[in-house]
């Protein structure tokens, strides 16, 4: 592929990463917004918002941050953020074969700013197959703005915004419904994956329903869907 | 700042790692394909557990698989998903 191709391959790939992030725009600025309203009460300043809005980058681990007190131990600090955010070393993980190319610094990047709704945004192009490091890099850098943006904005402006107003636009089911598309079509193509889904799905809810801790019941469902997946396919090797 | 600090390099580390994690695990085929479902069961998981929670979400969210199952069509069952659950909160 020539130099000019390979550019132009670039920059559609930034562009439709870019487009792919708008149906995700609204729930961002709005959850942002939110976000931002409860860091002012909560006393804190805009430059603590903006370090967290950029470093965390995540809706309920910002919330519980404002929770904790000062004389929190580093310890306690850091379980409860691997327990709210150990869902996002999946996230990265299953994006990995796609970000691949010559810039690792793109895949670094991209990985640091990754979230639920840029994730699923990023799946559903993997499902069109047209998730490149380019797409994802875009995509990521596009709902973080929106994200910051929205944090700002409620620090400043969001006094008028209520969670019933959010609930009744249906804000709160942008990625469950994405999800939704995902599943059915990722099943289609590959069968194999019903067996171990289900039976992840099922005992992490269990586990979700003994203990109420959902970020630890996704960590839980991903490790026992692979090690159902490494189980089958041990078994039908045998068989063969 | 020093939480918000740590909180922020935690969740960096975190996701930094997963990249890590997917680059080791990719030297043995079979805990790559294994890693492939990762992604489904995390997904499956979430959908059952906002579902439970907001019992409301059930309607659209059938509508949305079974159009994405019969036509595969994204965007179309997206929004038609997205349509219907907010014409059901408004009812």
């Amino acid at each position: 592929m020539s130099y000019e191709s390979s550019m132009g391959a670039a920059r559609r790939r930034l562009a439709e990463g870019t487009i792919a992030a708008v149906p995700f725009l609204p729930k961002v600025l709005i959850f942002g917004l939110i976000v931002g309203i409860a860091s002012r009460n909560a006393g804190w300043g805009l430059t603590e918002l903006f370090i967290a809005s950029i470093g965390v980058n995540a809706a309920t681990a910002q919330l519980a941050v404002l929770e904790f007190k000062d004389d929190a131990t580093v310890g306690a600090i850091v379980a409860l953020t691997i327990g709210l955010n150990g869902k996002h070393l999946f996230f990265s993980a299953s994006l990995w074969p796609y970000l691949t190319g010559p810039a690792r610094w793109r895949r670094w990047l991209t990985a640091s700013m990754l979230t639920d709704s840029s994730w699923a945004a990023c799946q559903l192009a993997a499902h069109k197959g047209t998730l490149s490091v380019n797409f994802a890099l875009a995509n990521t850098l596009v709902l973080t703005a929106g994200w910051v943006s929205g944090c700002m904005a409620g620090f400043f402006f969001g006094a008028g915004l209520t969670p019933a107003l959010l609930f009744s636009w249906g804000m709160d089911a942008l990625v469950p419904l994405s999800m939704a598309l995902l599943l059915p079509m990722g099943f289609r193509r590959r069968p194999d994956q019903i067996l171990p889904v289900a039976g992840a799905t099922a005992m992490a809810l269990a586990w979700w329903a003994f203990t109420d801790q959902q970020a630890a019941a996704l960590l839980l469902s991903s490790a026992i869907g692979m090690t159902f997946s490494l189980i089958l396919s041990k078994r039908k090797k045998r068989c063969l | 700042m020093s939480l918000i600090t740590t909180v922020a390099i935690t969740t960096l580390l975190l996701r930094l790692s997963g990249l890590t994690m997917a680059r080791y695990l990719s030297r043995w085929p079979a805990t790559a394909e294994a890693l492939m479902v990762a992604a489904p069961s995390l997904m499956g998981t979430y959908l059952a557990i906002q579902i439970i929670a907001n019992p409301s979400l059930f309607t659209p969210v059938a509508i949305a698989m079974l159009v994405a199952w019969f036509t595969s069509t994204l965007y179309l069952s997206f929004v038609s998903a997205w349509l219907l659950l907010i014409a059901l909160r408004h009812l």
